[in-house]
């Protein structure tokens, strides 16, 4: 059985949630894919109503190529501009994280350390489905442990997981 | 509906505090209660471009 998927615009939402990376880099920077306005009303209605957000570690190692990434294709420009290349993109970083800092300041939520019980199921969950990536298993893994089924993803790799509620919009 | 809710809430909370007590969870109350900050756009919409067009 797929994945239950939700509309960003579905009510209620949910008070508990794992938020994969791929919905809160979204919901902080628009690149221009159409995901940005969506992404970030609904972290507006989680916020609003006091969800609690339940996120992996890895998302501030996974910032820095997701800024990389945006800025090589000039969806991230600093506000400060530098006088060369290298300061740029450094400002550009710098401001990034500033603004992911700001977002998660912003609700009720719990870090989640990588454990190695967790990296051995999201292993699991990778050779089972197949076509999961790591990253995305690990937020399967931390869904399956907390008991918590409701993921925000913008990754259409969770359209087809059992057992989640997934809030992508129905956008991927 | 309500009681199954609330008794699916405190499951979470207890293992939460179970993982927190052994450092696999940290966990943090929202420390700004501002909402999130609409970004503005840097390109112009579609419908903008139409708007501006009917205008003429």
């Amino acid at each position: 059985m797929p994945a239950n998927r939700h509309l960003f615009s579905s009510t209620p939402v949910p008070p508990y949630i794992v938020t994969d990376s791929s919905f809160i880099f979204h919901a902080l920077i628009d690149d221009g894919r159409g995901f940005h306005i969506p992404a970030r009303d609904f972290a507006e209605a989680l916020r609003s109503a006091n969800s609690t957000l339940l996120y992996s570690s890895l998302i501030f190692l996974e910032a820095p190529q997701c800024w990389r990434r945006l800025h090589n294709s000039g969806a991230l420009v600093p506000m400060q501009r530098g006088m060369d290349p290298l300061t740029d993109r450094i400002n550009a970083f710098s401001e990034a994280d500033a603004k992911l800092i700001g977002f998660l300041a912003r609700f009720r939520k719990y870090e989640v350390r990588i454990t190695k019980a967790l990296m051995r199921a999201a292993n699991h969950l990778v050779a089972h489905y197949g076509f999961l990536s790591s990253h995305d298993a690990l937020a399967v893994a931390v869904s399956d442990d907390l008991g918590v089924a409701d993921i925000a993803a913008l990754d259409r790799d969770f359209k087809n997981v059992n057992g989640i509620e997934l809030w992508d919009g129905l956008l991927t | 509906m309500e009681i199954e809710k609330r008794s699916r809430h405190s499951q979470i909370e207890a293992r939460l505090k179970e993982l927190a007590s052994k450092g696999e969870v940290s966990f943090q109350d929202r420390t700004s209660s501002d909402r999130l900050p609409e970004i503005k756009l840097k390109r112009k919409s579609r419908l903008d471009r139409v708007v501006k067009v009917a205008k003429r």
